[in-house]
């Protein structure tokens, strides 16, 4: 926690309120920057300055990486300001992830020392005819004398011209087997000027300055010290830095929803209609109360994700997949419906406290979309779901105090550094995080000062919960995968586990955390108010989360169940 | 040219006519400036004179055949569409309500001319609260002096006449505003345009303002009476809210065409797209959908003539759960698409501009969510009512394509008083349903299944009588949402029952498949397609797309 703090302390200071028009890193100027299509180099260097790309290498290499909860917080504190300027930065993250995982030491030195060097790196791996589909890659790695010959474009590249290294996925062999395919880095400092081609930036819905284009290599000579692990591993090394990445873009939705919900409660405090304040209507309260709900889900699942890459990487394959599914369209969801709060501002981009809203609402949609779409995660956690549900009815009632599940989900405790040896390909047997489920309520008893109306409320919404697994795991097992493709009802089943994970890591963040919660959160209906909408239910009374979300505004702290005071509240922010 | 022939020319300019190409349409966005060669073109073919009732020389015969005119009109460009003609349909059902037989003459003499009228209601600091709105109008001799602000004012700048609200009386309540019909050509003294608003959608849109200082107008701009403006508003925003959500649904069918495109020709996982169970079953759910915010949508344009004194609940209705359900069809799509609904360019590259135009429709006179709290104050008192005997003769009139006319503004209500008449009519489809079976127009198993479904449909309204519906419960979302889903019910079934003979008429399957549908929603269930109707539907759907046509 105190991590986290002292991160979120040092970035706000020295990037000020992004209220503030002035600052280079304010709304403001995010709009102005979005409307030009302009490239955010000046802030993306003074990231670089203040430090940034050093929580991208791991500390055994130079930099500051070692707990993946950093990276939670600095992302989404860079994506509340704009998330343009975040996959600018964060896309050296993503495009590096290859080598931490499979790198030989020599070129583990290369990138941490290119990294902190602030060398952008990108991620070279869809293709314009095969989007997602990683199996059909075209892109050629012919092996030449003791050296490579890549041959091929990529194309909807964040970062393809910008970027000084390039980690390229291609194709090694054409046996039609997982092992078909390599990774690279690509320097282009060390290529000819006719063996690679940049296409210009493409013109996107949002992030709109970001540099999405494409690239061509033509017979573009890369030595073998440029391989990555080793011939053949590209997918397994792939699929493994997905598990990361993934969920860092859980943290993008969280930076993002925190902004749009940040001004909806700003607005409507200060909005006078009938005589009162648009705060006061009925209506206003139940999306406000619902936004909030969802933006603390959004938060807790994004943070324990992370966490979760420390605590027990080999789940992450089916972790990862949860977190953006769920994360990520929950956040889109949110900020639309904020818009009905904001009405006519949420459709005006002028210079005025909400005239980034529209930007926020354009740039939520590429995270969906990006490292592996909803369907791609859904699709991905329905080849592991039986397994999980044969161990749950194998074994009902699991180790009753999983320690690790202890050490996961209490944000004071401090994990074992992040083991990039340590990630798998598919999940162990078991869901350890939805498999507490089965001794929560035993949990929730034993919590004191915990009010009987919630206590019971907690316990119902548990049982509904449990109930409803069960019903999941008897379909997939009674419904297995036929084919390549699963039906549209598998895909709900699927979203309806996400949702039992979420609610399972809201519960456990409450048992093993409440202790560090804000005081607004120790009395659990924020609690309450999480598993009802993960329920699909409607909210009984909006007034416990509409304090929660009031306090965190009016205190200038991220809208959180912990207390993590933003620039907001440590300078006047001009209205 | 009638209202149908005049859409198939509009679709057809669509196909042919390079201003409405792709390219073009999205070249017009980024460049922020309105598609004069589709306004000549669309001019040329009369569209302007479809606001101008027949009995006054114009096309205007009924609310449904202008729904279906400027359905085609912003068929593949909403934001052209609002610019070109909508708001001046706006401005239109105030002169409609409100306007003297001189106003109305000067209306339609600018319409003749291919002007624009602009509407002002609109202040930032006011939004949907009408009665706290401050621009004011002074009683002077011969006239009035204007004085304050209007903002978000579409084509103000470009418009040679405006449909203006301002304050007439000191009191915060119904009877402080007052109606003008207000010449712009040239603009008058004291009178100045804002400056223009960036929009995250609707790019199109010149969207201004007013500024009026000590600006005299003369009496003759007065509508109505001085304090009858909320009164004609209401009324007005009664038509708007049923014809404008049928509008809406020629982008949607577009957006859904499109991707229909894409999906059977891109190559994913050695198929195509289309290939994926998951896509099949979105894309056919997405056309159930278009067919019943189709047949809603046409009912409720009917009932503008059929049910005047229920518009009150029946428009808001219409704009509470039409836009929803599109946004939701739209987001769908954008996951079918993935990437290629968030590029500018290529043959998807319209689309991402259609989910950025297309939430335009809730700022004009009331969101989803406002229309929402506008049913929820009626709901409880209609629901109670006693309704009378349903007349089939009428209720036929509602689902069948609407012949009659005209508008009769006198009979529109601010608030709805009488008992529900359309989920009245329920207590006919048992013996509709056996004519049918009769009749041969249904098989056994059909018949039996359709009984079933009108039989949940008929329980469910009956339990939403006894519900307590008090305007602020914390429940009343549900409820809401539950009237206008039993609503979607009602049009589907009654649109087969009743208009089963007419070339736009949908299969029993079809009718089944989305009452099946609607079902699964008010029970908060997830849907699943029956794989045949699925399989049709597809093939549908292909056909029409692969053509460029509209999908319903």
């Amino acid at each position: 926690m105190n991590r986290l703090l002292e991160i979120t302390h040092r970035f706000e200071t020295r990037f000020l309120s992004p209220v503030f028009p002035e600052a280079d890193f304010s709304f403001q100027k995010s709009l102005e920057r979005d409307h030009a299509g302009v490239f955010p180099q000046s802030v993306i260097s003074q990231i670089n300055e203040w430090g940034g790309c050093s929580y991208y290498v791991p500390t055994h290499q130079g930099g500051r990486l070692s707990q993946a909860q950093d990276l939670f917080q600095l992302l989404r504190l860079m994506a509340r300001r704009d998330l343009t300027v975040t996959i600018a930065h964060a896309i050296t993250l993503l495009g590096s992830m290859g080598i931490w995982i499979a790198g030989t030491p020599l070129q583990k030195k290369d990138m941490a020392a290119a990294i902190l060097d602030g060398k952008p790196v990108a991620l070279g791996l869809t293709e314009r005819l095969h989007g997602s589909d990683l199996m059909a890659t075209a892109c050629l790695a012919t092996a030449s004398n003791g050296a490579y010959l890549l041959n091929g474009e990529k194309y909807l590249i964040n970062n393809a011209t910008q970027c000084a290294l390039m980690t390229v996925f291609a194709r090694t062999a054409a046996l039609g087997t997982g092992r078909d395919f390599s990774l690279f880095t690509v320097s282009k400092a060390e290529l000819g000027s006719r063996e690679y081609r940049e296409h210009p930036k493409i013109r996107t819905h949002g992030v709109k300055g970001a540099d999405i284009s494409g690239i061509q290599f033509v017979n573009a000579l890369v030595s073998e010290t440029a391989l990555i692990g080793k011939q053949g591993h590209g997918l397994e090394i792939m699929l493994k830095g997905l598990q990361l990445t993934r969920t860092f873009c859980t943290a993008f939705s969280s930076g993002v929803v925190d902004t749009a919900l940040r001004m909806a409660a700003d607005f409507a405090r200060h909005r006078p209609i009938y005589g009162k304040t648009l705060w006061d209507l009925p209506i206003i309260k139940k999306i406000l109360a619902q936004a909030a709900t969802d933006v603390l889900i959004v938060e807790l699942v994004s943070l324990f994700s992370h966490r979760a890459i420390n605590v027990i990487p080999e789940q992450m394959s089916i972790v990862s997949a949860i977190a953006k599914a769920a994360v990520c369209v929950r956040a889109e969801q949110t900020v639309e419906d904020l818009s009905d709060v904001l009405g006519a501002r949420s459709y005006l981009e002028d210079d005025g406290p909400y005239g980034v809203f529209g930007k926020l609402r354009r740039d939520i949609r590429i995270i969906s979309i990006f490292d592996g779409s909803t369907v791609i995660n859904l699709h991905a956690l329905l080849q592991q779901l039986p397994q999980l549900a044969k161990f749950r009815q194998r074994t009902p009632s699991p180790d009753a105090n999983d320690a690790r599940m202890s050490e996961l989900f209490n944000i004071e405790s401090t994990s074992a550094e992040l083991d990039f040896d340590r990630f798998r390909l598919a999940n162990s047997n078991r869901d350890r995080i939805v498999d507490t489920l089965s001794g929560v309520s035993d949990q929730i008893s034993r919590l004191n000062g915990l009010s009987a109306m919630v206590a019971e409320q907690l316990q119902t919404a548990v049982t509904k919960l449990k109930t409803k697994l069960a019903e999941i795991d008897s379909w997939l097992l009674a419904q297995p995968l036929s084919g390549r493709h699963p039906t549209k009802f598998h895909f709900d089943q699927a979203l309806q586990y996400c949702r039992i994970f979420c609610a399972a890591v809201c519960l456990q963040a409450f048992i093993e955390s409440r202790h560090v919660m804000h005081h607004s959160c120790q009395d659990g209906f924020w609690l309450s108010a999480c598993l009802t909408r993960l329920l699909d239910l409607d909210l009984e009374n909006p007034e416990p989360m509409l304090n929660v979300l009031d306090l965190a505004v009016k205190e200038g702290r991220m809208i959180s169940v912990f207390s993590m005071p933003l620039a907001e509240s440590f300078q006047d922010a001009t209205r | 040219m009638s209202p149908a022939e005049l859409a198939i020319h509009i679709r057809r300019l669509h196909k042919t006519s390079s201003c409405f190409d792709d390219t073009s349409l999205l070249a017009d966005d980024e460049a922020m400036r309105l598609n004069e060669p589709a306004k000549r073109l669309l001019d040329e073919a009369g569209v302007p004179l479809h606001l101008i009732p027949v009995a006054e020389g114009g096309q205007l015969s009924n609310m449904q055949n202008l729904m279906l005119v400027l359905r085609a009109v912003c068929a593949k460009d909403m934001s052209f569409g609002l610019g070109y003609i909508l708001t001046t349909f706006m401005a239109a059902t105030n002169l409609w309500i409100a306007g003297n037989p001189i106003q109305r003459d000067m209306f339609s003499s600018l319409l003749r001319q291919g002007k624009k009228i602009a509407i002002a209601y609109h202040e930032l600091a006011h939004g949907n609260d009408l009665n706290a709105n401050e621009l004011t109008a002074q009683v002077v001799q011969g006239g009035f002096i204007l004085n304050g602000r209007k903002e978000v004012i579409n084509n103000a700048a470009l418009a040679s006449a405006v449909v203006l609200y301002a304050r007439t009386g000191e009191t915060y309540d119904t009877a402080s505003h007052s109606l003008f019909f207000v010449w712009l050509d040239p603009l008058p003294i004291g009178c100045r345009i804002l400056s223009r608003f960036r929009t995250h959608g609707a790019r199109t849109c010149h969207i201004t303002g007013f500024e009026f200082s000590n600006c005299f107008v003369p009496s003759a701009c007065l509508m109505g009476n001085i304090g009858s403006g909320f009164t004609h508003a209401s009324k007005a925003f009664q038509l708007t809210r049923a014809v404008l959500p049928g509008v809406s649904l020629g982008v949607v069918d577009h957006a859904l065409g499109m991707t229909v495109r894409y999906s059977a020709t891109r190559k994913l996982y050695g198929g195509t797209v289309l290939d994926i169970p998951y896509v099949r079953a979105v894309l056919a759910e997405i056309f159930l959908e278009l067919c019943i915010a189709d047949r809603l949508t046409r009912a409720m344009s009917a009932c503008i003539h059929l049910f005047p004194a229920q518009m009150s609940v029946y428009g808001a209705l219409c704009k509470y759960i039409v836009p929803r359900r599109m946004m939701h069809a739209l987001r769908q799509l954008s996951t079918v698409l993935g990437a290629a609904g968030y590029v500018c360019t290529g043959t998807t590259g319209l689309f991402e501009k259609i989910l950025r135009d297309y939430p335009v429709l809730s700022l004009g006179h009331a969101s989803s969510r406002t229309c929402e709290a506008i049913v929820a104050a009626q709901l409880g008192p209609i629901l109670k009512r006693q309704p009378s005997e349903p007349d089939p003769n009428v209720i036929s009139h509602v689902y069948r394509t609407f012949e009659a006319g005209p508008l009769e503004p006198r009979a529109l209500r601010v608030a709805s008083m009488q008992a529900d008449p359309l989920l009245a009519s329920t207590k006919l489809w048992p013996e509709k349903l056996r004519e049918r079976l009769n009749g041969g127009q249904l098989k056994q198993n059909q018949f039996v299944l359709l009984n079933e479904i009108a039989g949940n449909l008929t329980s469910a309204i009956e339990d939403l009588k006894v519900m307590e519906i008090g305007a602020n419960a914390p429940h009343i979302g549900h409820i809401v949402e539950r009237y206008a889903l039993l609503h979607c019910g009602v049009a589907l079934l009654n649109a087969w029952i009743y208009a089963e003979h007419e070339e736009t008429s949908l299969s029993c399957e079809i009718v089944t498949g989305g009452l099946g549908m609607i079902d699964a929603h008010l029970h908060r269930r997830p849907f699943v397609l029956d794989l045949g109707l699925e399989e049709k539907i597809i093939s549908h759907l292909l056909a029409k797309s692969m053509n460029s046509e509209p999908v319903i």
